[in-house]
């Protein structure tokens, strides 16, 4: 993954209309359809009112339509979406306009006007094709469903796409995990993200767990699936970059490796994130911000421009530890020179240390984790993060 | 003289003895129901939620008795834990007459009839007091047997009370003023003040509080304690009310305050005798005694820059705690700290909520010890009070540990769990004796070390709370002790170390080793735990390797939490103590604590 040239952003936009509640679903959605006409008015104006700003002479490089489900959306208004940013900003420079939908969403001339009006990357929220499993993470689809909206995707002829895959759920066995990983690759995907179950609090996941009626699938066992993930995706030319995230070369998500390497994204609709950042003229980051529109559609709907609920300011130094959090889940890893040029961070002779101790880190020209230490990626990371 | 009533009250944690001082605050005017907060004596945060006194006030309430005749009465409060028994024998010694609270749905406890015994002894009169019989749990009459069992009186002398409301509190201070006899005491004789309690005012120095036994002391007079032989001058005295209100005298029978720019509480110790200079007493009042920590533990700052600040904090404690005790030491896991003295570990407790709450320390405490007398091979004696400083077992013949006689007051269905748990705690049996039908007094003398850890939580757990405890302290006996220390991955710590018997070292350390297998998180290779004596290995282990720790998703609206969390980790590795390779939580070094 290039870094991204510092002239460029991605707007991310947030659609939350559900179909019903996902057991495991922690993002911002709603189930009722009632303020979807107003969401979009809301969601027009927004556009007219940041983006200009935000973009401030620099390409667009990439959309991305999450959820919530944007396959709940007409043509109609996500043509009316696309054109108002068009409109703005041009999308000449766009290399991926991503858009997540749900196989019960899908028919064949919805997606032909999804590629008509200039999606180029269907993610298609899969999770696993086992009748049992779709129901216990309440999905609103079947497994056929699930089969024939890739296959139609291919039909379609995208450019690229993507499946959701979600492993490591209570009782569920290598085996029946092995299924999955086949049944997914009997289409022939060009990219997966495949996450391991997390189960978070307040979701209905959440309160069984709470309520002691879950049985969380075992670490090891946990680790077990995402090397067997990790292994037959290889074996198919498909390849891990992210801990989560599989694809084949080429076929990387630009949008989502932006995230990861610290390109301005906007973020427009209720519970959407924001991040920019300033530099010298030499490229080095001198501070940057996070920000979040708050999770109420209601209050979205109502009009108020400022609904940006919380604005956080970063320092180069907390800016250079995001970038090692996130770099390093990716296959690419960080360079030093990046480090130091940009961000003006170096590693200390305490971390260095640790990394020659505990070789979880290779370290060259570049730092990065392998593949086999990317389970406890995290740990990893806190532990050369704290030793400053 | 004759219209002063100098009088404390006696009763058990939670008895409503502060309640019911605060209505004898309200019903004389003292205080109006309008400045009245809940329980005014306690007037420490930590003594409000705990609902405990810690420390003893007095306060001098007016009172026009029913014959129309004006009295000063004086209401001395008394620590209600055993941690402050000798506190509370001071507080005693000022008085000529108690109120015994006991809480009629509860009973006669432990602690109250140890405290009313010295009473009793002291001479002072008792006057029963049955409170919180408006409660729909009273047992009133089983509770008034007791009582009077207790005290030989006659059931009309026991005054039924509710603290709650206030009902029978005008009958329970004619009573006092009835009952009570008036001090004695002459005040052309020379001055001996009895010091009961001082506190530290950081703008007036050490405010000492003193009943005068004889004499009169003038405002300015050069005054000298005793027993620490320190001289100043009384700047300032008065009478203790709401707030104090200075008088040109106090004389033979009054008690009050002496203030006199004393910088620390190590000059005013409690029981000590004030008198003045010139034409001062031959004799100090009986009785004094230095107040000796008999409980000991590490304190060291979490984040080892912090020593310097913590040094500071344990200064500014003391000043007005006299009975906290520390000297510097240094540990090989936790660097450098304190080898700190307490009272008990109630006493313990309350400095390191006090160190927490008042100074903002973020401390490391060491699983708490008794001190030991070692008698070495070549003969020589050594106490150790840190299980580091324990000689090698080849070089010792012999150690001492302390005694306690423990009076535990309990209903006889806990009897058999009692004993149980006495007997596990290597106690000897010294006798029961049924207060009633229902309620006995079973009297043990155990090793103190046995006590200092979990022994009360346990008693009252095993009694569904009914149980209380009382104790002394008797003296030291030959103990069969060992060091037992804890390593991981081969590397001892010293801070884990502790002193058990040997009999139980096995057992012990078994548990330890399970404790600390939960406490200490998984590191990314498997981290070994012993438990050894000497260079032998008794048990062993081990928190297998971390297997998985990352997030699935990091997105644009994931970054933020995930940074913050590892800001939040970042934060808590600092409170970490590295021992090699291993990362030890604070919580492990107390792991001892909250053993089953």
């Amino acid at each position: 993954m290039p870094i991204s040239a510092p002239s460029s952003f991605g707007i991310y936009i947030h659609v939350p209309f559900c179909k019903q509640a996902c057991s495991y679903c922690d993002f911002y959605f709603v189930t009722k359809t009632d303020l979807l006409q107003s969401y979009i008015d809301r969601l027009l104006d927004e556009i007219d009112f940041t983006l200009k700003t935000f973009a401030n002479g620099r390409k667009l490089q990439t959309i991305y339509f999450g959820g919530g489900t944007p396959s709940r959306l007409d043509l109609f208004n996500l043509d009316r979406i696309i054109s108002r940013i068009d409109a703005i900003v041009g999308l000449e420079h766009v290399a991926e306009i991503t858009f997540e939908a749900n196989p019960d969403d899908i028919q064949k001339e919805y997606l032909l006007g999804l590629k008509k009006i200039g999606i180029t990357r269907l993610s298609m929220g899969v999770q696993s094709f086992d009748p049992g499993l779709l129901k216990f993470m309440n999905r609103a689809h079947t497994s056929d469903e699930a089969k024939n909206s890739i296959q139609l995707i291919h039909d379609v002829g995208f450019k690229t796409f993507t499946c959701d895959l979600i492993y490591g759920n209570p009782n569920q066995s290598l085996k029946s995990l092995k299924q999955d990983i086949d049944t997914l690759l009997s289409f022939n995907p060009p990219h997966v993200s495949a996450y391991a179950l997390t189960i978070e609090p307040g979701t209905r996941l959440g309160k069984y767990h709470q309520l002691g009626r879950l049985n969380p699938l075992e670490d090891d066992m946990v680790v077990e699936h995402m090397n067997t993930v990790s292994d037959t995706f290889k074996e198919h030319g498909i390849f891990r970059y992210e801990v989560s995230n599989f694809a084949r070369v080429g076929h990387e998500s630009v949008h989502n490796s932006n995230y990861w390497n610290h390109t301005p994204y906007l973020g427009l609709g209720p519970g959407a994130h924001s991040m920019d950042y300033k530099t010298d003229s030499a490229g080095k980051i001198l501070g940057g911000f996070r920000s979040n529109n708050a999770p109420d559609l209601k209050k979205y709907c109502s009009g108020a421009l400022q609904n940006i609920s919380e604005v956080e300011q970063l320092s180069p130094e907390q800016m250079a530890e995001e970038r090692l959090l996130m770099g390093l889940r990716t296959r690419d890893g960080v360079t030093m020179n990046e480090l130091r040029n940009r961000y003006g961070y170096e590693l200390n002779e305490r971390q260095v240390e640790w990394i020659k101790t505990t070789e979880k880190i290779n370290l060259n020209e570049s730092i990065s984790i392998s593949n086999e230490n990317l389970a406890v990626a995290d740990h990893i990371i806190l532990e050369l993060i704290s030793r400053r | 003289m004759k219209n002063i009533r100098n009088f404390c009250i006696i009763a058990h944690i939670d008895h409503g003895k502060s309640t019911l001082a605060d209505r004898l605050l309200e019903r004389t005017g003292t205080i109006t129901e309008r400045e009245m907060q809940d329980q005014v004596l306690d007037d420490m945060d930590l003594e409000r939620e705990r609902g405990i006194t810690i420390k003893s006030h007095a306060i001098r309430m007016d009172y026009n008795s029913r014959s129309g005749d004006k009295y000063s009465l004086n209401l001395i409060d008394t620590p209600g834990h055993v941690d402050f028994a000798y506190e509370v024998s001071r507080a005693l010694k000022a008085c000529e007459g108690a109120i015994l609270v006991v809480d009629a749905s509860q009973g006669v406890e432990a602690q109250t009839i140890s405290n009313l015994y010295q009473a009793i002894d002291q001479g002072l009169e008792i006057i029963p007091v049955l409170n919180k019989i408006d409660l729909p749990g009273a047992n009133v009459e089983e509770v008034a047997q007791q009582v009077i069992d207790l005290l030989g009186c006659k059931r009309e002398d026991i005054l039924p009370v509710s603290g709650k409301t206030g009902m029978g509190v005008d009958d329970l201070l004619e009573a006092v003023i009835e009952k009570i006899p008036a001090p004695t005491g002459d005040p052309t004789k020379p001055l001996t003040a009895l010091i009961f309690d001082s506190v530290f005012n950081s703008y007036r120095g050490s405010v000492v509080y003193v009943r005068i036994m004889d004499g009169t002391l003038k405002k300015g007079e050069k005054i000298r304690f005793m027993q620490t032989d320190k001289v100043y001058s009384a700047e300032e005295i008065g009478f203790l009310s709401v707030k104090n209100s200075p008088q040109p005298t106090l004389s033979a029978g009054q008690v009050g305050y002496i203030i006199g720019s004393v910088k620390t509480l190590e000059d005013t110790k409690v029981g000590d005798t004030v008198t003045t200079v010139t034409n001062g007493a031959p004799e100090p009042i009986p009785g004094y005694k230095v107040v000796k920590p008999m409980v000991f533990s590490g304190i060291y700052p979490t984040n080892s820059e912090d020593f310097e600040s913590l040094r500071t904090a344990l200064e500014k404690l003391q000043l007005n705690d006299a009975a906290l005790q520390y000297t510097p030491e240094t540990s090989v896991a936790l660097g450098f700290g304190f080898r700190t003295g307490f009272l008990g570990m109630l006493h313990m407790e309350i400095v390191q909520e006090r160190l927490d709450r008042e100074f903002d320390m973020d401390i490391i405490t060491t699983v708490p010890n008794v001190e030991y007398e070692v008698v070495k091979v070549d003969g020589e004696r050594v106490v150790v009070d840190n299980p580091s400083d324990m000689p090698p077992v080849g070089l010792i013949d012999e150690i001492y540990e302390p005694y306690i006689r423990a009076q535990i007051i309990t209903p006889a269905e806990y009897i058999g769990a009692i004993m149980k748990l006495c007997q596990e705690r290597r106690g000897m049996f010294i006798n029961t004796q049924y207060l009633d039908t229902k309620r006995v007094d079973i009297t043990y003398e155990i090793p103190m070390a046995e006590v200092v850890f979990d022994f009360y939580d346990k008693l009252k757990s095993n009694t569904k709370g009914y149980a209380s405890l009382d104790y002394e302290f008797i003296g030291s006996r030959p103990g069969k002790m060992v060091r037992l220390d804890i390593l991981l991955n081969g590397e001892p710590v010293d801070a884990l170390s502790s002193i058990v018997h040997r009999d139980k070292a096995y057992d012990w350390g078994k548990k330890l080793c399970a404790k600390l297998k939960d406490l200490i998180p998984r590191q990314m290779y498997e981290v070994i735990i012993q438990a050894a004596i000497g260079t032998k290995i008794i048990s062993r282990d081990s928190i297998r390797a971390l297997r998985k720790d990352v997030l699935a998703k990091c997105y644009g609206g994931d970054i933020s939490r995930k940074r913050k969390l590892l800001e939040k980790q970042k934060e808590g590795k600092k409170r970490m103590k590295q021992v090699g390779s291993v990362e030890i939580p604070q919580e492990a070094f107390l792991a001892v604590l909250s053993m089953d």
